[in-house]
């Protein structure tokens, strides 16, 4: 069933009984070509992306939960293609365009909000360096503008421009950077995939690989064993749990990061800002809540929850930038599991198992990497060679001193 | 001898000794403590003690602070502490500590880095609002370092109303404004 | 989380900072071995479940700490200095 305008006008006029599951709920083959363990974003669009682009391949997407339980639907949806380095940009400005294009190509309404993003800034030098990432931005093919203080101040007036501490100088700003509604990329891609074959199977653990020779053969489930020729892992936080099971130690660690809504409030935010002084960022929902967040808690987590002192951290970084915040009630707060790896960046790669691929290690910011992560992966997966704009994103560029560390921060994952 | 007229300005920066009386508390900046921090040199541990012991210096566990006549000292880490004197009578408190202790231990002066506030009153209230010292668990005689308003502070209870608190000088201000700032909003 | 600081008592987990796996503690010489020191740089356990792992007292008494904890349920299960743990290993320093 294809979505549009007249077949919600013509369900309306019949009682809304034509409409059909958006996917099927199929059992699983005896085999696949092409087995997708995890049904989070990258999966689901990794999935799409095999079925649409690279071929006539039968695919399926194992899901120990439901699918959009995981990080994609816990994140705070922010999409940009603000980086600096190069094994980054070219990714990140990608993936924007796959954004641009994504609700017609997969006939599906994701709410991407193009409402951009303003990265603050509070001195001289963080005002260099922004300049700096936004030449670099440029010169990739993304946009980037530098807002003075009174730029900034029409397009928020209520900010703390004069903080004694953190007074705001100015912003770089994103216009086509923005939000999407997260769980509804994870349905988009998942509907897609299906209406081109891909079995979508939840509640299926995957709980080991048959690797024959060096080569991987299928995968154990909780719903038994399921041949494929090939297998590609995106378990986002819990890589580090599945790919031991194919005798993998990665240089990833497993973090909780807290995300946190408002009451409903009016429209009062209509973009994205962060704040440079501290970590908070935040942008305001279509349904009127303030979205916010902050800083990884910092230690290792696997509990889908964090504790009190981030949440006080991340009130304090909301005050300093917009002290009416203050007046806001809180309504809900929630954790999900980071793959932080050890220089910030992720992995579309090849493992030492022939027909095994990976990918994760996308710290707090994989849900703008969604639509690129998934065609780069599919990419990689039916051709057995690096997307080039992916290139980069390889397990043993630690070795090779090719850390891609915007941070700077070295191998300290909490940090990144 | 040259003469000038310069005036010794205290941590925040005054001529005189900052003093506040919010309700029943009272804070006041302190400038007659000299201040020396003593780490034991590795393998000297015994000699450190026996010598201490000699001098009449307390050396307290981890987590307290003694005083015996002129000298008193708080525990900071293993091996570690820093002690206190009268600055009328050791204001060159390395000096006198030096002969004390020989090669076994080393000692810096630490007096002018800190800024130092004694705390009057009821302090169970303020404190909770300040920082998370369990004050029922730190009786008089403790000694901590943690945490207020992101600050690194020093705090060694005196007696059941009294504290004092230690916090680095060129962050003076800061400290004090959250010590009035929360004593304003509780009394 | 309150940390059971083996000298201090109980203290609250914002007094300290985080390195992680406190396989930390046994550092290969990264001249002869420079495969083992990638490894131990860059790689990880990362279990889920009970986890040894090194916290640094920074507001405190800056001493570092081997904390067991459950990454799944948070919970403390015991903490000792490291500085023992090291000695323990035949350490000297
Ligand atoms: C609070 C928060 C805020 C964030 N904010 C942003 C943001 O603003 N912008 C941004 O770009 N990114 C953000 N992120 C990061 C982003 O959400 C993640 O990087 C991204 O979603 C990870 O990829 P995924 O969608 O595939 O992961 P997930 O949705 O977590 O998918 C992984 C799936 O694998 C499944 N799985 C695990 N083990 C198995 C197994 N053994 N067998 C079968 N299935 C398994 C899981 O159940 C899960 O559904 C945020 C994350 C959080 C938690």
């Amino acid at each position: 069933m294809r979505y549009s305008g007249l077949r919600v006008f013509r369900e309306a006029m019949t009682g809304h009984k034509g409409w059909t599951p958006a996917w099927r709920d199929p059992d699983p083959q005896p085999s696949y070509d092409v087995v997708i363990v995890g049904g989070g974003g990258h999966g689901l669009a990794a999935a799409y992306y095999l079925a649409k682009e690279f071929g006539q391949l039968r695919v399926a997407v194992l899901e120990k939960g439901w699918i959009g339980g995981g990080n994609v639907g816990r994140n705070t949806t922010i999409i940009r293609s603000n980086y600096l380095l190069d094994g980054n940009q070219p990714f990140y400005e990608f993936s924007m365009k796959l954004w641009e294009g994504m609700e017609q190509d997969f006939n599906y309404n994701a709410m991407v909000s193009q409402r951009g993003i303003l990265n603050l800034f509070h001195s001289d030098a963080q005002r260099d360096a922004y300049t700096r990432r936004g030449n670099a931005m440029i010169l990739h093919g993304a946009d980037a503008e530098l807002l003075d203080r009174e730029q900034v101040r029409r397009m928020y007036p209520f900010l703390n421009f004069d903080h004694a501490r953190f007074p705001i100088k100015g912003g770089l700003l994103q216009r086509r950077g923005g939000t999407a509604r997260h769980d509804a990329v994870a349905w988009g891609y998942a509907r897609g995939a299906d209406q081109r074959g891909v079995d979508i199977i939840q509640n299926c653990q995957v709980t080991g690989f048959r690797i024959v020779n060096g080569r991987v053969t299928g995968v154990e489930t909780t719903r038994g064993f399921i041949g494929a020729l090939k297998v590609g892992v995106a378990v986002a936080g819990n890589s580090s749990r599945v790919m031991a099971m194919a005798g993998m130690r990665l240089p990833i660690e497993s973090h909780v990061l807290q995300a946190f809504v408002s009451e409903g409030l009016k429209p009062v935010i209509d973009g994205v800002m962060t704040f440079g002084a501290g970590h908070f960022y935040v942008s305001q929902s279509d349904k009127g809540g303030l979205v916010f967040g902050g800083d990884i808690d910092g230690y290792n987590s696997y509990a889908q929850r964090g504790n009190l002192p981030v949440i006080e951290d991340v009130a304090e970084g909301g005050m300093a930038l917009m002290p009416m915040i203050g007046r806001a009630r809180l309504l809900r707060t929630w954790g999900g599991i980071m793959d932080m790896s050890m220089d910030g960046s992720p992995f579309i790669d090849r493992t030492g198992i022939d027909g095994l691929y990976f990918n994760g290690g996308w710290c707090y910011g994989g849900f703008k990497a969604t639509p690129a992560s998934g065609f780069c992966f599919a990419h990689l997966i039916a051709k057995d060679e690096p997307h080039p704009t992916a290139s980069a994103y390889r397990l043993d560029r630690f070795r090779r001193g090719a850390m891609i560390d915007e941070k700077g921060q070295g191998a300290q994952p909490n940090l990144h | 001898m040259a003469s000038h007229n310069l005036k010794p300005l205290s941590a925040l920066g005054r001529e005189t000794l900052a003093v506040e009386t919010i309700g029943p508390v009272s804070t006041a900046e302190d400038a007659d403590t000299a201040l020396a921090s003593l780490a034991i040199r590795r393998g000297r541990e015994a000699e450190v003690m026996e010598r201490a012991a000699q001098a009449g210096l307390p050396l307290p566990e981890p987590g307290r602070a003694e005083s015996q006549g002129d000298w008193g000292a708080f525990w900071v880490s293993p091996g570690m502490w820093m002690v206190e004197a009268p600055f009328a009578t050791h204001e060159d408190i390395v000096a006198h500590l030096k002969p004390l202790f020989g090669e076994s231990a080393s000692i810096t002066e630490q007096t002018d880095a800190w800024a130092r506030f004694e705390v009057a009153g009821p302090l169970q209230p303020l404190f909770e609002r300040l920082c998370n010292l369990d004050l029922e668990r730190f009786g008089p005689g403790s000694a901590t370092r943690t945490m207020m308003e992101h600050l690194g502070v020093y705090a060694i209870r005196r007696a059941p109303d009294r504290m004092t608190l230690l916090g680095g000088r060129s962050s003076a201000y800061s400290l004090h404004h959250a010590l009035v700032t929360a004593a304003r909003s509780v009394f | 989380m309150l940390i059971p600081h083996p000298l201090l008592g109980p203290r609250d987990a914002q007094e300290f900072t985080y390195l992680g796996d406190a396989a930390l503690i046994d550092r290969p010489d990264g001249l002869r071995e420079p495969e083992a020191f990638h490894d131990y740089l860059y790689l990880r356990d990362n279990p889920a479940g009970v986890h040894r792992e090194l916290w640094f007292h920074e507001q405190g008494d800056r001493s570092w700490l081997v904390v067991t904890r459950n990454t799944v349920t948070h919970e403390i299960l015991g903490a000792e200095l490291a500085r023992d743990v090291a000695r323990g290993r035949g350490r000297s320093k």
